[in-house]
């Protein structure tokens, strides 16, 4: 079994509480199971009883986890649990035990899964998950031309569900084509698509002959340093929500506040503690389509964590963004909010 | 009754509770019942290690409202159904364990922060808010609870309720019972009732105090009124490495009889500073490591400060410095994370153990001895931790690396260990205990610590429960 690759993990966390505060899923139904100590429980029953796997119960609540890492970052020692988790989705996938919902999404994705490159450039490819926002908004703001890159997944979905062979071929495909188009950089507004292509790939060795992968705050912080881009305007008072994948999977936590702060915003801390995950199931990459409901309960906590209900909120995830705007928050992407108050050098 | 799960009478009571507290808050899987069957004793965790099957409740409800436990407990009282309060399943007894069964009643869902008095310096909480985020919505607001338990992240402020918690500055702003006003409480017979408003009064014998500590035996605590505190302009923090824990010791009780005001001293003894200390600040020198801290306006906590190290040094420690009581500080919780904390495969307890300077020592010395000498496969450390005008508490820890694999052999050779050892601290004037409560596992100690006057304890029990549905087979009330 693949979880016998997190052994180490799930000695560590079956009988530790010390993070359970943080784990977003726990946070809101309060349930046992949902807590690093709860499933590594669970997975350690199965380690021990392997025909217990297909439990229906215990596969719900490895579906359930938000796989936001926040515990991991959280502890002293920094465990693997939502890599545990990952493992124990390869199992389920493995033994013909997956959920009827996870299958016939990871079928939708392979269906839409149509890679497009156009553009001209050799310089930096934009890697894009959404149509016609975040390409014409690095295009504006540098004034370069641009290779794009159009893909509806980079494979992080089937990777998190646990289909694995599924998100290596999809890898396969988007590295040649980056290979193809000669750039040296690929920036992507995305944290879940940096993530893959930084630290997912590699593990599915992947390598990119010296290609560069980064995320578009990183990126766009080596221009204003370099004074490429200007940014300027106002000192409106924002709450910057972090994505997972940058926070708590890349140590990215400075550059987007930087940016927000060099552009004039004044920025507040959010809820009531740095730690927490208030990214809405954002690792968990479609948490809203598998489990609505507990998505909706993650929007009712946020919201009861906002100093005012009209705070006017930042995040680097699309994901994030797109669930807070269906729920009626007053919310800006990154990229918006520098595009807000920006200016070519 | 012991609930058969597999019987059309269980689904009656099943469906009476989920009318009674909505379909959302009442539970059967079997994942979420396996992580109620483990709480941080280590005797279900061996029986998990050793793959024995789980003893799960049947159901588990998360009520959300005082009313909604009060209807839980009128059911369960009219099938006569056992019902054991859970709060973040952290404590080391076995208190949250539902070992015959029934109900176990989540309180996490009674999490809400319901008024922070800023005049008289008050926070009124529901019992099932996590600590931790009840400690950090105080500090947005901008004070703070003060109460810093290393179960900080996981305990419920119920949990703390329950077994009369401690935390890392005790010392200055006591232990929860000192820092509670007032509490709801939900009657095992399913009344709503609330101790009176202040803690300070004439107005007959305080029931407050009497439901801490009670460990859900008397019913379920729903809401409390703690002081709240403003955060200090600042919290300064010395180290000695002194020769032996004697002389710590009697440097550690002069600093408390002078009548300074530390909010924190820790004495490490000699074994445990060389393997802990070592492991996590790591300081590698032989001696007994003292900590201690001062916190408030700044004038104040320098002059306190230079008087307790002045009152040190008569011993001759070693001088630490501020650097590395401040490392301490810093890592006080990382003690507790994996790997840092014993774990399986080793057995280990905390033979948490109070009593008054006159007698702390003897009591350690006692411990040690009986642990030593009758276990020699046990490693015997300790620290003092929490510390009063009158006198101490001894974080005393056995330790055996490798124990019988069969699980009965281990915990009949663990529960020895306890016996031997915690009747060596009572005759030598110790009390069991000072901030983990009792549970399961010392429930058999209660009638010889208390003596006749427990027989007062269970006719409390009695008038109280008179069916014992509540938390059966804890505290030492039996079943």
């Amino acid at each position: 079994m693949h979880i016998q690759t997190h052994t180490d993990v799930i000695s560590a966390c079956r009988f530790c509480f010390m993070c359970r505060h943080l784990d977003t899923t726990g946070n809101v139904t309060f349930r046992e199971a949902d807590t690093p100590r709860g499933r590594a429980l669970v997975l350690d029953r199965i380690r021990m009883n392997p025909e217990q796997l297909a439990n229906p119960d215990f596969i719900n609540v490895m579906y359930q986890s938000t796989l936001s890492a926040a515990c991991r970052k959280h502890c002293v020692s920094h465990y693997d649990e939502a890599g545990l988790v990952l493992q124990a989705r390869r199992d389920i996938v493995e033994q013909n035990l997956v959920p009827e919902a996870v299958s016939q999404l990871a079928q939708s994705i392979q269906e839409q899964f149509d890679p497009k490159l156009t553009g001209e450039g050799q310089d930096v490819l934009i890697l894009s998950t959404q149509k016609d926002t975040f390409e014409h908004q690095l295009v504006h703001l540098t004034d370069k031309t641009v290779q794009v890159l159009q893909v509806n997944d980079t494979g992080k979905i089937p990777s998190v569900l646990g289909l694995t062979d599924q998100a290596k071929e999809m890898a396969k495909q988007i590295a040649a084509m980056i290979k193809k188009s000669g750039c040296s950089t690929v920036v992507t507004n995305s944290p879940a698509a940096f993530d893959a292509l930084k630290n997912d790939y590699p593990s599915w060795e992947i390598d990119w002959d010296g290609i560069t992968i980064e995320h578009s705050s990183t990126y766009l912080t080596k221009l204003v340093d370099a004074k490429k881009v200007t940014l300027q305007c106002n000192d409106e008072v924002v709450y910057y929500i972090d994505s997972d994948y940058l926070r708590n999977y890349n140590d990215i936590t400075v550059e987007p506040r930087q940016l927000l702060e060099q552009a004039g915003y004044q920025l507040n801390p959010f809820g009531t503690n740095p730690e927490e995950s208030y990214a809405l199931g954002e690792a968990a990459m479609v948490l809203d389509q598998l489990h609505p409901k507990l998505v909706q309960m993650m929007v009712e906590r946020f919201k009861s964590m906002m100093d005012q209900p009209l705070d006017r909120i930042v995040t680097a995830s699309p994901y994030t963004l797109r669930i807070l705007r269906g729920a009626g928050i007053d919310v800006m992407s990154l990229e918006e909010a520098l595009l807000a108050c920006s200016a070519k050098a | 009754m012991l609930l058969q799960t597999d019987n059309y009478h269980f689904e009656m009571i099943h469906s009476e509770l989920k009318w009674a507290v909505g379909e959302d808050n009442v539970r059967t899987d079997d994942a979420d019942k396996l992580g109620h069957s483990i709480d941080y004793y280590w005797v279900p965790e061996l029986w998990h290690d050793r793959n024995c099957p789980p003893q799960p409740p049947q159901i588990i409800v998360t009520p959300e409202t005082a009313q909604d436990v009060a209807k839980v407990m009128k059911i369960a009282n009219n099938y006569k159904i056992p019902v054991t309060p859970w709060g973040g399943g952290s404590g080391s007894q076995g208190g949250a364990l539902p070992i015959y069964g029934g109900i176990s009643l989540d309180t996490k869902k009674l999490n809400k922060v319901l008024e922070i008095d800023e005049k008289s310096l008050t926070i009124t909480a529901e019992t099932g808010c996590n600590m931790q985020q009840l400690e950090w919505a105080t500090e947005k607001a901008g004070y703070s609870t003060m109460h810093f338990p290393a179960s900080i992240a996981c305990a419920t402020l119920g949990g703390f309720l329950a077994h009369r918690g401690t935390g890392v500055l005790s010392t200055k702003y006591g232990k929860i019972e000192d820092m509670v006003m007032s509490i709801e409480m939900v009657t095992p017979e399913g009344e709503v009732i609330n101790t009176l408003p202040v803690p300070r009064h004439a107005s007959g014998p305080d029931l407050t105090q009497m439901f801490l500590g009670s460990e859900g035996t008397l019913g379920v605590m729903t809401k409390v009124t703690l002081k709240i505190h403003p955060i200090p302009e600042c919290r300064k923090f010395h180290a000695f490495l002194f020769k032996n824990m004697t002389s710590a010791m009697a440097a550690g009780s002069e600093l408390m009889t002078s009548r300074l005001r530390p909010a924190v001293i820790r004495l490490y003894d000699t074994p445990e500073t060389a393997k802990l200390i070592k492991k996590v600040l790591g300081i590698d020198r032989e001696g007994s490591y003292l900590v201690f801290g001062f916190d408030g306006p700044e004038e104040m906590v320098d002059l306190e400060m230079a008087r307790a190290c002045e009152i040190c040094r008569k011993q001759n420690p070693e001088d630490l410095g501020t650097e590395m009581g401040q490392t301490w500080w810093d890592n006080r919780y990382k003690f507790f994370y994996p790997p840092y904390m014993f774990h399986m495969p080793q057995a280990f307890g905390t033979l948490d153990t109070v009593a008054t300077f006159a007698n702390i020592e003897n009591v350690y010395w006692a411990m040690k001895k009986v642990v030593t000498e009758n276990f020699p496969q046990a490693t015997f450390i300790g620290h003092f931790s929490h510390w009063y005008e009158w006198g101490c508490m001894l974080y005393a820890r056995f330790i055996i690396d490798d124990p019988p694999s069969d699980p009965a052999e281990a915990t009949a050779l663990y529960n020895k260990i306890w016996d031997m050892a915690i009747r060596a601290a009572m005759d030598n004037g110790g009390v069991i205990n000072e901030h983990h409560g009792v549970g399961l596992k010392l429930g058999r100690m209660m009638p010889e610590l208390y003596g006749n006057a427990f027989d007062i304890l269970k006719r409390i029990k009695k008038i109280m429960d008179p069916n014992n549905i509540m938390n059966p087979g804890k505290m030492g009330f039996g079943n």
